[in-house]
């Protein structure tokens, strides 16, 4: 990502410049749904939070000091909204409230592989859902998570092995 | 199984994803020729990679509908009145927090979009002054995007005339780049990394407009094409005047003809040049919209020479069809015929062992490459040729099917397989069998 680009397009936000503000959700909206998907593993959610975030940026970009690193400030509010998200879910079936059925993912006919992504600890699902969303690329993963580029390769390549052992569990099991 | 295998694992896996270095992929390479249950191990893993490729991408489709339905709530000056309301419902039946938010972002929209429409187009502005800054440009450095993906990136440099001097594009994602093409004095050079190691030379006229990888991102070209789609009646455009100190405006161009575009530029008010282009084309689905992006990183700066020629390992081979002939001359034959008896004689010198003659078919592939590659692997007769099928692309190709029977580690083995029989390019009238395009 072109920080000096974002940079002047958050200079121009905070002079009232709505334009600059969809150009930078042309840049960053799709980082913003992979990390939300990788964290919340359904695509309905990942969008409204994703929004949310994205919304959220608009109102507080006149408050961002450091107008380069509009990325990762972005992905903090979208992370914060997430685990919000997760509490918020989880607070929901401690109290027994009656969940609304989850309408079918949009996703095509990859039940059993979405069923064992879900099943991969979110430190493993998070990178390989941006792995495979987002440009097939570690060092551009380690940067957005805040991790070492060994760090993101390691996740990778244990999600990759994990995720080959559940689906094979799967296959044995039938 | 041994008990390098579970280290030989990791690495699989990390092959995968491109984090290997080539001395960790030879070493891998020669353990998997060596070791059944590690090859297994590597197929099953690259069936899954190729899964989740596809699974990822199904659900990206709708990630250019999602980014505008956002950039609706964001822009409501663009859209009509019934489809705002629409995406701003969607979102307030969700939380209390997106309620308070979303409100407030209506006031501010609102509030934005009444300064925009007492705004008059700027008058200083005219699109004919873009097709004009864009009639000056000496070099550019672009990123594409394929559903807001980043795929490939070009850089280009041109004469005083505006002629194309040099071109290098590299094709892929991330680091996992597959192909690096560059281009100069009519010969276009094709690097494949690691596995294949091989640099394709061939010669490739661009008077004609042969570069057909660069003209569909030239924004110089965008921009052509948007100002006569214009003139023509066939397009319409939306200039929105930028606020008192914005550093960017957008131009929102609909295809009136049919054609179901819409074109997003971002242009630079100082310099009159495009930054940033995005197309959508609608689909039937309403909730998938496809997107082709191009963003320019810069504008006639000096570029380094190096990218224009750049230093491959030393054990690189050379297909070289520009200095040496290669393939077959088509003399009579139809397209249909040559492209037969092309393979035919192909397989045939691979099934001798003549890789001087297989390489000189397969388009000046080295004798050693294909020495080494197919040592442990032959094919012992043919058992059918079928019907060439027409491939659709500028210059004639055919995917030719073949059937035939191997002997692989001393193994029988009968093998399907395309072959793509192809014309060389600057060479009218010879053809080669292309050893990338095999399925």
């Amino acid at each position: 990502m072109n920080a000096h680009l974002d940079e002047s397009l958050v200079r121009a936000c905070q002079r009232n410049d709505k334009t600059a503000y969809t150009v930078l959700v042309q840049r960053h909206y799709r980082h913003v749904f992979a990390m939300c998907l990788g964290m919340l593993g359904n695509v309905d959610d990942a969008e409204d939070v994703a929004q949310e975030a994205m919304l959220r940026g608009l109102l507080k970009i006149r408050k961002l000091d450091k107008a380069g690193h509009f990325e990762s400030w972005i992905l903090q509010i979208a992370r914060n909204l997430c685990i919000d998200f997760l509490r918020q879910r989880k607070r929901t079936k401690a109290i027994g409230i009656e969940q609304p059925k989850q309408p079918p993912q949009r996703s095509g006919g990859n039940h059993d592989l979405q069923q064992a992504i879900r099943r991969l600890p979110q430190e493993l699902r998070i990178p390989l859902t941006m792995f495979y969303f987002d440009g097939k690329n570690a060092k551009t993963i380690a940067r957005k998570l805040n991790i070492s580029h060994s760090g993101a390769c390691r996740r990778i390549r244990t999600a990759r092995k994990q995720l080959h052992v559940l689906l094979t569990e799967r296959t044995n099991h039938e | 199984m041994n008990s390098d295998c579970e280290n030989m694992k990791d690495q699989i896996a990390d092959l995968l994803t491109g984090n290997l270095s080539e001395s960790q992929m030879r070493k891998l390479e020669q353990h998997l020729n060596e070791c059944a249950a590690c090859r297994d191990y590597a197929s099953a893993l690259k069936n899954e990679d190729m899964l989740l490729t596809e699974f990822f991408a199904g659900m990206d489709l709708n990630t250019a509908s999602r980014q505008e339905r956002l950039l609706q709530v964001i822009a409501p000056s663009c859209m009509s009145r019934q489809t705002y309301a629409l995406s701003i419902r969607r979102t307030i039946m969700k939380s209390p927090i997106t309620k308070i938010a979303v409100a407030a972002v209506i006031i501010i929209a609102v509030t934005l979009s009444i300064q925009l429409w007492n705004k008059s187009t700027s008058a200083a502005y005219a699109f004919e002054q873009t097709v004009e800054a864009m009639q000056g440009k000496r070099s550019f450095h672009i990123q594409t995007y394929f559903q807001q993906r980043r795929k490939d990136e070009f850089w280009a440099e041109f004469d005083e005339e505006g002629k194309l001097v040099r071109f290098r594009q590299e094709e892929g994602e991330g680091p996992k780049r597959i192909l690096l093409t560059t281009w100069e004095d009519g010969v276009k050079s094709q690097y494949y990394p690691p596995p294949w190691g091989v640099k394709l030379m061939t010669r490739v006229d661009n008077s004609g407009g042969g570069l057909e990888n660069l003209e569909g991102f030239d924004p110089e070209t965008i921009v052509q094409e948007v100002h006569e789609l214009v003139s023509e009646g066939k397009a319409v455009m939306e200039i929105q005047a930028p606020p008192r100190y914005a550093r960017l405006m957008t131009i929102h161009v609909k295809r009136i003809d049919g054609k179901p575009l819409r074109q997003v530029l971002v242009v630079n008010p100082d310099t009159k040049l495009v930054v940033r282009v995005d197309d959508y084309w609608d689909t039937e689905d309403e909730e998938k919209v496809f997107h082709h992006g191009i963003e320019v990183l810069e504008y006639n700066e000096t570029i380094d020479p190096r990218l224009f020629d750049p230093n491959l390992p030393e054990d690189t081979l050379i297909m070289d069809q520009v200095t040496q002939e290669v393939g077959m001359a088509q003399g009579d034959m139809s397209n249909e015929e040559v492209a037969v008896k092309i393979i035919r004689e192909a397989l045939d010198a691979w099934a001798k062992g003549d890789f001087a003659k297989a390489g000189k078919l397969c388009g000046g592939a080295p004798r050693r490459m294909l020495a080494e590659a197919y040592s442990h692997v032959r094919p012992v007769r043919i058992i059918s040729i079928g019907e060439p099928e027409k491939i659709d692309f500028g210059t004639p190709r055919f995917w030719v099917p073949c059937q035939y029977e191997i002997k692989r580690d001393g193994q029988l083995e009968i093998t399907n397989q395309k072959l793509v029989a192809l014309t060389v390019n600057g060479c009218p009238g010879r053809w080669y069998v292309s050893i990338w395009h095999t399925r």
